[in-house]
């Protein structure tokens, strides 16, 4: 496997970002111990740059591409059972079906833990996450409520995001 | 280079990619132009770190939505806290203070790596065992909605009632376990056997709590608080203290409050009247009309009832208050309970000036 994903995984990861989300949810915790696969990643990301990083129009999508390449590679090494198509999509679907039940007891246990840490947050960064992520306001509109410029709004959710993660990364 | 500040330096490089990360990742959800994806690019190609921290942002966004629907904090009530956010936080100035200062918004990173610096420099002032203490516990906050009553039971054993459309925020840390109310108000049932002192902060007063049950609301004109049993002191704080945690030499006491008495207090913390007695049962009047349990220890249900009466009762025999019941009470007919108490084999009721006791049926006490 080359490091350069097809044009065919770009589309593919472009179209199926939601499903993708739900992928990572499920595997790259689980299938894989997450350092070997951040490791792997990050060298593929030099290596890549070698042959020419300029022409990567969407990083991200690049990124997650590589990632869910390498989750695939590790999961055909484990399994021995090749599968008939490359096409990620049926990939996510194998990988995927026998874990749902599983995936969805750790789902709901972390929505809670981050929960939990959502409501520990100083007040101003509880308040800004949760109007953006359940309330859905824009930066703008948060800013109105809580007299802080937009852009202010944003540092605060930047913040809270980072306190999550790093409160997250605890049980990890 | 010690084990623990190595440790440390790693926590705060991680902190500091995670928040890159995260800013990364709110900048692409708006869309980059070529140069940003480029300098984005180059980010992830700068450590391991980002591309761990960049993955963890993208898998806990998943999750974000869900998780942000669980906060019982309706958007008004959110405006309200975050006004707060000043009185809140800072509880213990010592070790708070690199907590305030991460809690701020990052100007640029100069500024933040200097504010690190300064953290740092606040924490070595106040000793080594600063840095092996856990970090300091983060306030929670509880809400109740318009047309609910909550009830919450805290880590100490503190029991909370929320009035309607209420707010408080509870905090506890290794010298003392602080509660503020934020809006509305609540019944308070003091946990026992916890040595740190319990402070309610109520606008500008706080309430020093003395193994109690007491009521206390907030309105925009001033505080009122009815003790059910025990007592309570309420302190004026003085206002270029705001910052300050807890009851300091500049406040002062207004009122030292026994079972069945109720204060109110002006906007300004200060004493408006006391009355010695307070009609207990309206200022409750907002309190559940009934007590539902099921396989509760007659000690738990002993203690619901306590939150409606002046004279509670106490379960002195250990069977008796280990024994499992369940059923239902109309609140205030404390009577009821005890004529139900009284069926139960070897159960006598002894009763004194401010209290009712529970006792075992080999005690030589007069039985009513």
């Amino acid at each position: 496997m080359t490091a350069d994903p097809t044009p065919g995984l770009a589309l593919l990861f472009d179209e199926r970002q939601a499903m993708l989300n739900r992928y990572f949810l499920k595997h790259t915790a689980h299938a894989w111990d997450a350092q070997d696969l951040v490791q792997e990643l990050y060298l593929r990301l030099l290596r890549t740059d070698r042959g020419g990083a300029g022409g990567i129009q969407n990083p991200e999508a690049y990124l997650f591409t590589i990632a869910a390449n390498l989750v695939k590679e590790h999961a055909l090494r484990r399994h021995r059972s090749p599968l008939g198509s490359d096409e990620l999509e049926e990939v996510i679907e194998r990988l995927a079906t026998p874990c749902d039940a599983a995936a969805g007891v750790d789902r709901a246990l972390r929505r809670q833990r981050l929960t939990d840490i959502i409501g520990r947050l100083t007040p101003k960064c509880r308040a800004v996450l949760v109007m953006h992520y359940r309330d859905e306001l824009g930066y703008r509109d948060i800013g109105e409520r809580l007299n802080i410029s937009p852009n202010m709004v944003k540092k605060y959710i930047v913040k809270a995001l980072a306190t999550c993660r790093m409160g997250m990364a605890r049980y990890e | 280079m010690s084990e623990l500040r190595r440790h440390r330096q790693g926590a705060d490089r991680q902190q500091r990619a995670a928040e890159q990360a995260a800013s990364w990742y709110l900048d692409q959800r708006e869309g980059m132009n070529e140069s940003r994806q480029a300098q984005f690019m180059a980010w992830l190609r700068q450590s391991p770190l980002h591309v761990q921290e960049y993955l963890a942002m993208a898998r806990m966004h998943g999750d974000l939505a869900a998780a942000a629907a669980l906060d019982p904090l309706h958007a008004d009530q959110l405006d309200e806290l975050a006004a707060c956010d000043a009185t809140v936080v800072p509880l213990r100035l010592g070790v708070q203070a690199p907590r305030t200062i991460a809690a701020a918004p990052t100007r640029h990173r100069r500024a933040h790596w200097l504010s690190q610096v300064a953290a740092a420099v606040v924490i070595a002032v106040i000793g080594a065992t600063s840095w092996l203490a856990p970090p300091p516990e983060a306030w929670t906050a509880y809400a109740s909605g318009s047309d609910e009553l909550r009830s919450v039971a805290l880590a100490d054993g503190t029991e909370l009632q929320l009035d309607r459309s209420s707010i408080l925020a509870v905090r506890f840390d290794r010298d003392r376990r602080m509660i503020d109310v934020l809006h509305g108000g609540a019944l308070f049932d003091a946990g026992h056997g916890d040595a740190r002192p319990l402070h309610v902060r109520l606008g500008s007063n706080i309430l020093q709590d003395i193994g109690t049950v007491f009521d206390a609301h907030q309105s925009d004109d001033g505080g009122n608080v009815t003790v059910i049993s025990g007592r309570v002191k309420i302190w004026q704080r003085d206002n270029r203290n705001e910052a300050l945690p807890g009851i300091t030499a500049d406040d002062h006491m207004i009122a030292d409050l026994a079972a069945g008495q109720q204060a109110s207090m002006h906007g300004d913390g200060s004493l408006d009247l006391i009355d010695h007695n307070a009609d207990v049962a309206s200022s409750t009047a907002w309190l559940p009309s009934d007590i539902r349990f099921e396989r509760a220890t007659v000690t738990e249900v002993a203690r619901r009832f306590n939150a409606y009466s002046i004279h509670p009762l106490h379960i002195d025999d250990a069977g008796i208050a280990a024994t499992r019941i369940s059923g239902r009470f109309h609140a205030r007919d404390m009577e009821a309970f005890i004529a139900y108490l009284r069926t139960l084999p070897g159960v006598r009721v002894v009763r004194g000036a401010s209290d009712i006791r529970v006792v075992g049926g080999s005690h030589d006490t007069h039985q009513l």
